[in-house]
């Protein structure tokens, strides 16, 4: 039974539809970049060409480090972070907080790309990390999370945009909460075959409804994520602290030990290391030591939630005496309730808890959630065909929904041509707007859906399958040295990306063969 | 009433929705989450003002839309509004003067 009465049922049919209407093809797009950012990790390592099995935190790195620190300007021993990039390489970054010549502040030093294996010296760049060349190995991932981030707008521009589609996401599932009549009936909906809309309009209602608490909560956690930076921070700063940013950081952060720059030696990183693995039961993701070479030194190892956990561990280590000193929160300087929500909110968006099966869980789940907005938008499109203004949004919604699927094959096929030559940073979005460009002329200039819908699964079909190929011509390494070194990532995406295009390729007979179902009146779908 | 003043009223009725729930919703959920941290509790680590006052704020602007939505007495609406707004300014005033 509905909670609300007609004239409100009305109004929130009215918001339902335009706030979906209005936005809702960049929410798609934000919504499926999203659902393939779920997997940003396992894509960067798949365009790279793998990892080693062992990652380079696993292995004695502890020597290495310390005849790097030797090297560099002893400035740069500030503050050292360590972490293993998308191709496994091992990135170290000697730096200290510095402000530029413009005077914003940056951080400036030396990064070090190593050699997983012999840790010998790959790249090396100094200066401000801003004007830093960025890592070819992470383009392609990078470019997905940013469009999914951002929309690929400066900041904070993107953020304000994608914040808003979350809360239109949030107001759509909370409007679809409210509306519906029979709750439990909607969740087992058969879909009727007497008409094309109403079984759109089932099929909507069926993925809609089990999507809804999804829905709802990727939304909320989305709208946080945009908007508490860009947003929240600045202004809870300015109320809380009257605009004392040495106070907020202290209250967030804690208060700096003691200052003691008395020289003395960084504590065994392997023995750290190894201890914090076996206390986290994870290989830690990134080390950072602050005060290098000095008596007040502290050693922060970062891990990821082990498969049974929700949210990683971080450990923190005396870096001259190398004795335990605890987790520290991620805000505060003790455990709180404030610190427990923020803390959820990254595992709950991103899927990246339970291991494998969590990632494919939110994979398709997002998924369902790109279906529901695409149907919706057709639903509310079809229903007012006679209108020019809505005949225009049905023909835009095949070449956004098809064209972003192959618009993102597209920047992948972009990065493997380019990553020889070691600009994949400009050719990765160059070669989504390209492609992007293609699609929309296409659809502009074929009238007839079906052929159109026909023309782009074959080009999504052909690209997902060309993928693992280019993938392997460019240079990348084949399945047997992959088996060899262990690394099962690339494979699996390889194999998935080669499934789901013979799928899309075996789809376009289906298109074909369906009989175009009667047209009903729109009072008969209003129901 | 004529069937123009009917249409006048109906008109202007949801001129005030769209506002309500448009720029005031908006406004109104960026004002509740700056005075959130002057009422809310700090917690044991001390943060859980600052915490909570960013996490609710898509829920205090969902909260406002929706109000001003399904509300049946739209002057009963403003008035929550002008409520909500002459609370936060005080208590921002308040908080500015010390």
């Amino acid at each position: 039974m509905s909670v609300v009465n007609q004239a409100q049922s009305k109004r929130l049919v009215a918001v339902h539809g335009w706030s979906g209407t209005i936005l809702g093809l960049l929410l798609y797009v934000v919504v499926l970049t999203g659902a393939v950012a779920v997997f940003a990790s396992e894509i960067g390592e798949w365009s790279a060409g793998g990892r080693p099995a062992a990652s380079a935190l696993e292995r004695p790195v502890d020597a290495r480090l310390k005849e790097l620190a030797s090297e560099v300007d002893p400035a740069y021993l500030d503050e050292v972070v360590a972490f293993s990039n998308s191709g496994g390489e091992l990135v170290v970054f000697f730096h200290t907080h510095e402000v530029r010549a413009d005077g914003t502040p940056g951080d400036v030093g030396v990064r070090f790309y190593l050699d997983p294996e012999t840790l010998d010296v790959v790249r090396r760049y100094e200066g401000f990390s801003s004007d830093m060349p960025a890592d070819p190995a992470g383009a392609l991932d990078d470019f997905i999370v940013d469009l999914h981030v951002n929309l690929y707008a400066p900041h904070p521009w993107g953020l304000y945009a994608t914040g808003i589609l979350g809360f239109v996401m949030l107001i759509a599932a909370i409007s679809g909460i409210l509306l519906h009549k029979h709750v439990i009936k909607d969740l087992f909906v058969a879909p009727r075959n007497s008409s094309r809309l109403l079984f759109r309009k089932d099929r909507h209602v069926l993925a809609g409804s089990w999507g809804l608490p999804f829905g709802f909560l990727l939304a909320f956690t989305g709208a946080f994520f945009s908007f508490a930076g860009a947003l929240g921070l600045p202004v809870v700063a300015m109320v809380a602290f009257g605009g004392d940013q040495i106070k907020m950081i202290e209250t967030i952060v804690g208060v700096p030990t003691a200052e003691d720059a008395t020289p003395a030696e960084l504590a065994d990183l392997d023995a750290i290391l190894t201890e914090s693995t076996a206390r986290a039961e994870s290989v830690p993701l990134s080390i950072v030591v602050s005060h290098w070479g000095r008596a007040d030194a502290t050693i922060t190892l970062f891990h990821p939630a082990t498969e049974a956990g929700l949210t990683g561990d971080n450990h923190v280590y005396a870096g001259a005496s190398g004795d335990y000193r605890g987790t520290r929160p991620f805000i505060g300087t003790q455990p709180s309730a404030g610190n427990t929500v923020i803390g959820l909110m990254g595992p709950l968006h991103f899927g990246n808890f339970g291991g494998l099966l969590g990632k494919i869980v939110w994979l398709s789940l997002g998924f369902a959630l790109c279906y529901v907005t695409l149907t919706g938008l057709q639903l509310w499109a079809e229903r007012r065909r006679e209108e020019r203004v809505w005949k225009r949004l049905a023909r835009s919604i095949p070449i956004v929904g098809y064209g972003t699927a192959i618009a993102l094959a597209g920047a992948g096929v972009g990065f493997f041509l380019s990553f020889a030559s070691g600009d994949p940073r400009v050719w990765v979005p160059l070669a989504f707007l390209i492609t992007s460009i293609a699609c929309v002329i296409a659809g502009l200039l074929t009238a007839d859906v079906k052929r159109l819908s026909t023309f782009y699964r074959y080009a999504l079909g052909v690209g997902l399958v060309a993928l693992p190929v280019l993938r392997i011509l460019t240079g990348g390494p084949g399945w047997a040295n992959l088996f060899d070194a262990g690394t099962v990532t690339v494979i699996g995406v390889d194999l998935v990306l080669l499934v789901a295009g013979i799928a899309t390729l075996l789809s376009i007979r289906g298109l074909r063969a369906s009989a175009p179902r009667r047209q009903p009146s729109v009072e008969a779908t209003a129901s | 009433m004529s069937s123009d003043a009917i249409s006048e009223t109906s008109r202007s009725k949801t001129l005030v929705r769209w506002v309500l729930a448009g720029p005031l919703a908006l406004i109104g959920a960026i004002v509740a989450m700056a005075v959130t941290p002057l009422w809310m509790p700090h917690g044991a680590g001390g943060v859980d003002h600052l915490a909570f006052a960013i996490i609710l704020f898509p829920l205090y602007w969902a909260a406002l839309f929706f109000y001003a939505v399904l509300a049946e007495r739209l002057g009963r609406a403003a008035l929550v509004f002008g409520a909500l707004f002459g609370v936060s300014a005080y208590l921002l005033w308040q908080a500015f003067a010390n």
